[in-house]
């Protein structure tokens, strides 16, 4: 117990001092390792080679590339506005409207996007101008756009749920199936967080002026692409007519079809979308590549048994061990990166949650709900960060002032799905069960 | 994912020749991914309407995968873009932070040689056990000594132009006047 817990000591430093989190993760678990096998570096640098040879070449992984140029290319051919139109027909004449069409745009954006950053850095330049010139308060108007941007990670197709079913061994189509209902449910509870702003405070949010039946017509014909594409990848992977892998490949094709026929693709944005997806990929490989060599130090030294044999001791009721992994969560998401905390606790808990007889799939729904959640709380809510260098003259202090209802909703959602496992799992009960 | 916020600044001091193996490392890169979509694509129009699967698409991707992820690792470790957590960046002093950058390439590089080292070890041993992949009989040692290779390319551009861009950068930040 002592070795890993100097190892996650150590761990935590380095990645203050901003080492790069792969790199951190890769050094401690490797002398970790090293340690409890008494210095034999020869046999731990072979486990580390062979971590880097079987993650790099997991077919499974291989729908990260390919999930990433789908966004970047969806990102690039201007899909947001289309998007922002379409919901602004359907809510736009209501109080708060535009702020809600924002969420619920956010909300279709980010699940074929996949980032939230981008999300939100997007959609800030749709959505925003709107917003500001039906007079909407700048903290209302900000926060649903940093909201809104964290739904897509849980809304499959999600690279979050890959990577987590990599590490727990889970059927990668169960939870993309486990995610959609929860993601639904956190697009309409935003709805609620913008309804309950605009209630407390009219002048929040201001009612838009309805489209004309012909402009509304317009806008939704200007989404069929994206809502075909979001069909045919998840029809596909729900229907098993393919694989996660196959359905990543087929979705960037459609998403490089979309992107040609609006004319939005040149060979230098061609250029930059590629160059960016690699990168990206090759920056969350690194991580996951470390953070698989911990992974193999800390369960070398015991630590997922030993702390089963701990809480087993106690006698504790099995959801109060959940609220107290979901509460460890809440405060390491307040100071880590969302990504990195998942690769960093996955290995410690899952085997504990599957010890106490909980389902894998369920679990994996709420470390993602959580991660959400850390994308958006104060001190360091990465959305917030990123929308306030979007939008010059918005503070962070403002959107984190308007985020509020926001957080309180995805505290409902956390709830509700902890207490009702049924509104995740019934997806993947009815379809492969 | 945070990027160092000052990644233009970064790209922009790079000399020109470096910047162009990036151009290079890059189009490789996206070239390669292009070829796992068209993998992927193809099996699955295949295998729907002509009910003829690509044979081999699972091996091809697993190989391209792993070709696309070391063929961008030399670009984003030299511009230090890996994943990192900088919520502490407005209260360090920027000397303090190229040094401890500088520091971060060494000991990344020589991490980088020794798994390199052994990625050459165990491809080799495989290609002398003529391990071969099951469907298009790709020698299973030529993809992990490729990662080697990378590793060891990676490890050399980080020790030079990695570290020539962090203090490049240290001197442009310390020759701003402060605003």
């Amino acid at each position: 117990m002592e070795t890993s817990l100097i190892g996650f000591a150590v761990l935590l430093i380095l990645i203050f001092l901003r080492m790069p989190i792969g790199l951190a993760l890769g050094l401690v678990g490797f002398f970790g390792f090293a340690s409890l096998n008494n210095f034999n570096w020869v046999a731990t640098l072979s486990m580390s080679a062979r971590v880097v040879i079987d993650t790099s070449q997991d077919y499974g992984l291989s729908v990260i590339p390919l999930f990433i140029l789908m966004g970047n290319l969806i990102t690039q051919s201007g899909l947001s506005n289309a998007l922002y139109k379409a919901s602004y027909a359907f809510l736009g004449h209501l109080r708060g409207g535009l702020a809600m069409a924002t969420v619920v745009a956010c909300g279709g954006f980010s699940a074929i996007c996949g980032s939230s950053l981008a999300t939100a850095a997007t959609m800030a330049k749709v959505s925003m101008p709107p917003m500001r010139k039906y007079g909407y308060s700048d903290s209302l108007a900000a926060a649903s756009i940093a909201a809104g941007g964290t739904l897509g990670i849980l809304i499959p197709p999600s690279v979050i749920l890959v990577i987590y079913g990599i590490m727990t061994e889970q059927s990668i189509r169960e939870l993309f199936a486990a995610g959609f209902l929860p993601g639904m449910l956190g697009i309409v509870l935003y709805v609620g967080a913008v309804a309950w702003t605009v209630w407390r405070n009219p002048q929040a949010g201001p009612k838009g002026d309805p489209l004309p039946q012909e402009e509304r017509s317009a806008a939704f014909k200007d989404v069929f692409g994206i809502v075909a594409l979001f069909g045919l990848v998840m029809g596909g992977i729900y229907g098993g007519l393919f694989t996660p892998t196959e359905a990543a490949g087929v979705g960037a094709g459609g998403a490089l079809l979309i992107a040609l026929l609006r004319r939005s693709l040149t060979w230098r944005s061609l250029y930059a979308v590629l160059a960016e997806t690699t990168q990206t990929s090759a920056s969350l490989f690194m991580v996951v590549i470390g953070a698989l060599i911990f992974s193999a130090f800390v369960n070398r030294a015991g630590l997922p048994d030993q702390l089963v044999a701990l809480i087993t001791s106690y006698d504790v009721a099995p959801l109060t061990v959940i609220f107290m992994i979901i509460g460890i969560y809440l405060i390491l998401g307040c100071v880590l990166e969302s990504l990195s905390m998942l690769l960093l606790t996955v290995p410690i808990f899952y085997p504990i949650v599957q010890h106490l007889g909980f389902d894998l799939v369920w679990f994996g729904i709420l470390v993602v709900i959580v991660t959400e959640i850390s994308l958006i709380t104060p001190p360091v809510g990465l959305n917030v960060f990123v929308l306030s260098g979007v939008l010059k003259d918005t503070s962070t202090k403002t959107i984190f002032k308007g985020i509020m209802p926001f957080i309180g909703a995805d505290i409902i959602r956390l709830l509700l799905i902890t207490l009702i496992p049924a509104i995740s799992l019934i997806l993947p009960e009815l379809l492969y069960r | 994912m945070s990027t160092t916020p000052s990644h233009n600044a970064t790209v922009a001091l790079e000399p020109a020749p470096i910047h162009w193996l990036a151009v290079i490392m890059n189009v490789i890169s996206g070239t390669i991914l292009m070829g796992l979509m068209a993998i992927t694509f193809i099996d699955v129009l295949g295998r729907t309407f002509l009910n003829k699967p690509l044979t081999g698409s699972t091996e091809l991707t697993q190989v391209t995968l792993c070709l696309i992820i070391f063929t961008a690792l030399p670009v984003i470790s030299w511009r230090n873009e890996h994943v990192v957590v900088d919520i502490l960046d407005d209260y360090i002093p920027p000397k303090i932070h190229m040094i401890r950058t500088v520091i971060f390439h060494i000991l990344g590089a020589i991490g980088l040689v020794f798994i390199g080292q052994r990625l050459m070890v165990l491809g080799e041993r495989s290609l002398s056990h003529n391990e071969i992949t099951d469907f298009l009989q790709i020698p299973v040692g030529l993809p992990i000594e490729f990662m080697g290779i990378m590793c060891w390319i990676t490890a050399a551009l980080m020790l030079t132009v990695g570290i020539y861009l962090t203090l490049k950068r240290y001197q442009q930040v310390m020759a701003k006047p402060k605003d």
